[in-house]
């Protein structure tokens, strides 16, 4: 096992002047550790990181009505991973628009399992308490199956989720079929009715029996609130 | 207002503005920025969008690694006038939890090669709509409409001083004279540039493209007499790789960083290794 041991702190923020005076132009303390020379990652590889034809990562949740769901308890059914945070923008776009929420509708009336998960850790933006995610979906007329209050980030890191939003489609066999971007306009501008919604365009293959045309893309939004 | 040693030539300041966050004081503001060069009709000028960061607040780079989105500028130039991709000066690394971003902090200069008209009168009306986005503890987009009036050379008002870009411009990642070529496997990425004139306390490679990386993982440099190797953790669900593989350098050394821009090629067969 080879062991990765460059220090990322000496590329954090730090610009010297060309001149090699070493002054540093731009220097602030950190909420993290991050000038630690710290092994960022050891080298064993992750258990089954997500991939495209892979089995998607089994995990339990426990939703805002306090009940568990296992992703594999829902084999046989097509399945749809949200990340989501409330007050991200690029989510508020997509809400506002009301444009997730009838992708939602749309999805489990045909039988799809829809999982909004929010992993905002404790004190951060878009963390909520079981009861405010249920107020949420209410006032957003939001209509996932469930809300998987995921607030420790285990299943986020599971998925190595990074954005809100980052979406997972796993088909009826288990096996991850999309990840990525909701869409193709990574703005927080326009209206996501326009853009190409890679999720929509996934759902619509597998309900055909196609190949996912688009299978990965890369992901757009807020990064993850994940304790430090 | 921070205050700036740098004047600017004519500048119509935009405010930034959050969007969607109205009430909020922006954390961030742009101007368009010109060199110190004379704009002459037909020839190449710097122009730059400089942004400017609170402190805590930073910005993304042309590939902004685990999260955030890019700066987009959408250029409105006169007839004639041509405007290249940006030029990014090479970026910092940004830790939230598990995740890695790259970006700038303070200030980002997003530096543009143009070209000005061949004709033109004494002046030229330049116009950018630019979108950006600020994170900390949260995220804020920006977006600004910016307009400047640069005077060409030749024509009556030279009054107006500007920017020197020298030192900027020197962050920008110099062509790599050296050649380059990467191995990849499953889980690593090798690159490998062709040099024994290269060496750095550490060395550091951003990827032009996302998915390509691990953006979190630590990178590890080492010599043989091959060169100067990088070794990376290839992203666990990245696209294949084919093709050149792109990206900034960064060594840090003696004298300060030096960041150079490399386009390495797949390695040559072991028979075709000189």
């Amino acid at each position: 096992m080879t062991v990765f041991d460059v220090s990322l702190a000496a590329f954090a923020r730090y610009r010297w002047s060309r001149n090699g005076s070493g002054k540093r132009l731009s220097h602030r303390a950190s909420k993290t550790a991050f000038w630690l020379t710290a092994v960022l990652l050891s080298a064993s590889p992750s258990m089954a990181a997500p991939a495209i034809g892979e089995p998607a990562p089994d995990f339990v949740g426990t939703d805002s009505k306090g009940m568990s769901h296992a992703l594999a308890d829902y084999r046989g059914s097509t399945v749809v991973l949200e990340w989501t945070n409330h007050e991200c923008p690029y989510t508020v776009k997509h809400y506002q628009a009301h444009a997730m929420q009838a992708l939602q509708e749309k999805a489990t009336s045909e039988g799809i399992v829809w999982f909004s998960i929010i992993s905002s850790a404790p004190g951060t933006q878009g963390h909520v308490t079981a009861a405010e995610a249920d107020a949420l979906t209410e006032s957003r007329k939001a209509a996932p199956t469930v809300v998987i209050l995921d607030a420790d980030g285990a299943i986020a890191r599971l998925y190595e989720a990074k954005t809100t939003p980052h979406m997972f489609v796993i088909d009826a066999s288990g096996a991850i079929v999309y990840m990525g971007a909701i869409d193709d306009q990574p703005s927080a501008r326009g209206d996501p009715k326009a853009a190409r919604n890679y999720v929509r365009l996934a759902l619509g293959e597998l309900a055909a029996g196609r190949p996912v045309s688009i299978p990965a893309t890369q992901p757009y939004g807020c990064s993850i609130k994940y304790a430090d | 207002m921070r205050r700036t040693a740098f004047v600017f030539a004519m500048a119509a300041v935009g405010l930034a503005s959050a969007r969607a966050f109205a009430e909020a004081p922006s954390p961030s503001r742009a101007q368009l920025v010109t060199g110190t060069e004379a704009i002459r009709a037909g020839q190449p000028f710097w122009l730059a969008v400089h942004i400017q960061l609170d402190d805590g607040w930073h910005t993304y780079w042309r590939n902004p690694g685990d999260a955030g989105t890019s700066p987009q500028i959408r250029w409105r130039l006169p007839l004639g006038m041509q405007a290249e991709p940006i030029s990014w000066p090479y970026p910092s690394l940004f830790r939230e939890g598990p995740l890695v971003t790259y970006g700038y902090s303070d200030s980002a200069w997003l530096f543009t090669r143009m070209t000005a008209p061949a004709e033109s009168g004494a002046s030229i009306s330049i116009a950018a709509d630019v979108e950006w986005l600020v994170c900390r503890d949260i995220c804020i987009p920006q977006y600004v409409e910016l307009v400047l009036a640069v005077p060409v050379a030749g024509s009556e008002d030279n009054s107006v001083p500007a920017v020197g870009f020298a030192d900027l411009l020197a962050d920008i990642p110099q062509k790599s004279p050296w050649p380059a070529f990467y191995d990849v496997d499953s889980e690593r990425l090798v690159l490998t540039i062709r040099t024994p004139n290269l060496d750095a306390a550490e060395a550091w490679f951003f990827p032009h493209d996302y998915g390509v990386i691990d953006h979190a993982a630590a990178q590890q440099m080492s010599r043989s007499d091959l060169g100067l190797h990088v070794t990376m953790r290839r992203s666990m669900s990245g696209k294949d790789l084919s093709g050149n593989l792109a990206g900034a350098l960064v060594l840090r050394a003696e004298g300060g960083p030096r960041a150079y821009e490399i386009i390495a090629v797949p390695a040559p067969k072991e028979d075709e290794k000189g």
